[in-house]
């Protein structure tokens, strides 16, 4: 199923779907490079989409739909914008936490594409490579934050 | 007053290197990327006479051929480094003729910069620094001469004080402290006669014996021969630098030591940049660029750093604050530092001083390839956890 669709087919998002970038407010789409414009599959606001049904929750900001060639297919980037010192990894993760949660409860169709998840940075990025911060991260499926994502 | 510059074109693995020094100046880069020759090139430019001068002294003739001079100042098979008709160097922006002004006795013959090479270990042989005739013909020149500034130190500097350190005057006791907690143990360094022959040992008062040279750990073999040159740079005098001495290069002044130990020979590097030695180092330590980072983000732009500044670095470096700690950390925080990679497949140094983790520019987001391994596993960990579903936020 595409991205498209599996949106489509979830409660709450059946209206977010937006072509390219455009989910995304102007600063934050300026965080994305796509090395080709035709590969991008659509985006959605999920943390504005789902506003109303998960008012108190730690939302989740973005997806972005990715078609990729190797392997060939599409590969949701589901992308929050933060900012990041290590005092906002707890934060982050309990982000992630509602988003897998919703994902596995809510959104079945959209859990079983391809995934990655991003961490982009609103300013100077205060967590290291090495550091315990950044593998407690891993562990999560979270690489550590970055100030820009390029997709291939 | 413009920061000094050098310019290398076309010199060994070097097509394209240029060089801003800061305060505090660090190398990195894989092996054989030209750090070293770098830093060696920069000796002889800052110190022509000196150089031609010590060689003299030591009974060394080049008989007025440049591919002889490199050789002796390079160590062996280094001359064909120099490429005629396309090596070029530049200081401060000006092209330099250094390979025809070895060839001229040079009538400045004044040193302002000190090496330590990263061969340091080689410098003591039997427990006692080497003769500077004493190294093969082939060996560079910096290690020769830092030996020999060893034993200057051992034999005439530390006079009839047979403990090396700690010694009262010599460094604050809290950098004493510092170093012989992370470095020494309770061990004292002194100058022990053996038969007829003086040695360095580590001995302890409640323990048999002194330990020799060989058996000292890895770590202390390295950091022995450093301590002792830094001590030279670092008089017991009110004077803050010795002589005419500006510059201070130390090679992978990481080599042996445990992290903590790191901590404390980067503290010992801010020292050098409070009495306002000009440093630049070379190193494979992701610690000496997360001491770096941490020092550029805690200053965060601030025209002048803070005592609560300083504090906070003092707590990366796990060092107790008190005055004088507090003002070489403020050396440090106040430093202008420049940090350049050395990419040995493009020949060229690339300036990461921003060490932005969230750089879209790979050499400086991974550290020149410092963080690279730390990043991919992070990579790797992320993937499997979010492909596999494995992964929990808590």
């Amino acid at each position: 199923m595409s991205f498209r669709a599996a949106l489509q087919a979830t409660p709450g998002l059946q209206n977010a779907y937006c072509p390219g970038l455009q989910a995304l407010r102007a600063e934050d789409r300026a965080r994305i490079r796509a090395a080709n414009a035709r590969s991008l599959a659509g985006s959605a606001d999920i943390d504005a989409a789902l506003g109303t049904a998960y008012a108190n929750a730690a939302r989740w900001d973005y997806a972005i739909a990715h078609r990729a060639h190797h392997p060939p297919g599409e590969r949701v980037y589901w992308v929050e914008v933060h900012s990041a010192h290590t005092g906002d990894v707890g934060a982050v993760l309990a982000k992630l936490n509602w988003l897998k949660s919703w994902l596995s409860g809510a959104a079945p169709l959209l859990a079983v594409l391809p995934r990655e998840f991003v961490w982009l940075a609103t300013g100077p990025v205060h967590i290291l490579a090495g550091s315990p911060q950044a593998r407690r991260l891993a562990q999560s499926g979270l690489r550590p934050p970055q100030g820009q994502l390029t997709l291939p | 007053m413009p920061s000094p510059s050098l310019s290398i074109r076309n010199f060994g693995p070097l097509s394209e290197c240029n060089l801003e020094f800061g305060d505090l100046t660090v190398l990195v880069g894989p092996q054989a990327s030209g750090k070293s020759i770098a830093l060696q090139l920069l000796k002889l430019i800052v110190d022509t006479g000196q150089v031609q001068e010590e060689l003299r002294r030591y009974g060394f003739d080049w008989h007025g051929r440049q591919t002889e001079f490199l050789e002796l100042y390079f160590g062996e098979g280094m001359s064909s480094l120099w490429r005629k008709d396309q090596t070029a160097i530049s200081w401060n922006g000006a092209p330099t003729a250094i390979a025809a002004q070895v060839l001229r006795q040079q009538r400045n013959k004044k040193e302002s910069l000190f090496f330590i090479p990263a061969q340091r270990v080689l410098a003591v042989r039997d427990g006692w620094p080497r003769l500077f005739r004493d190294f093969s013909p082939g060996d560079p020149f910096v290690v020769r001469e830092f030996s020999e500034r060893l034993r200057d130190v051992v034999e005439h500097e530390l006079g009839q004080n047979l403990s090396l350190f700690p010694q009262a005057k010599r460094l604050k006791e809290p950098m004493r402290a510092l170093l012989s907690a992370q470095l020494f143990g309770d061990f004292t360094l002194k100058v022990e006669t053996s038969r007829i022959q003086k040695r360095l040992v580590l001995a302890k008062d409640d323990h048999d014996g002194s330990l020799p040279y060989m058996v000292w750990s890895a770590g202390q073999r390295e950091f022995g021969p450093l301590l002792l040159g830094l001590y030279w740079l670092m008089p017991r005098v009110k004077a803050p630098r010795r002589g005419d001495f500006q510059w201070l290069v130390i090679e992978e002044p990481e080599m042996g030591l445990h992290p903590r130990a790191v901590a404390a020979t980067m503290m010992l590097v801010f020292e050098l940049l409070r009495r306002g030695y000009r440093v630049c180092l070379s190193t494979h330590s992701t610690h000496v660029l997360e001491t770096l980072w941490a020092v550029k983000n805690i200053r965060s732009g601030a025209a002048k750093a803070t005592p609560q500044q300083a504090r906070e670095l003092l707590n990366v470096l796990s060092v107790e604050p008190g005055q004088s700690m507090q003002q070489v950390a403020e050396a440090a925080l106040n430093a202008h530092i420049k940090v350049f990679y050395f990419d040995r497949i493009a020949g060229a140094s690339h300036d990461i001083s921003d060490l932005d983790p969230g750089s879209a520019d790979a050499d400086m987001q991974g550290w020149g390839g410092l963080a690279e391994i730390s990043a991919r596993a992070n990579e790797a960990v992320a993937s499997v956890a979010a492909h596999l579903g494995k992964g929990s936020a808590e």
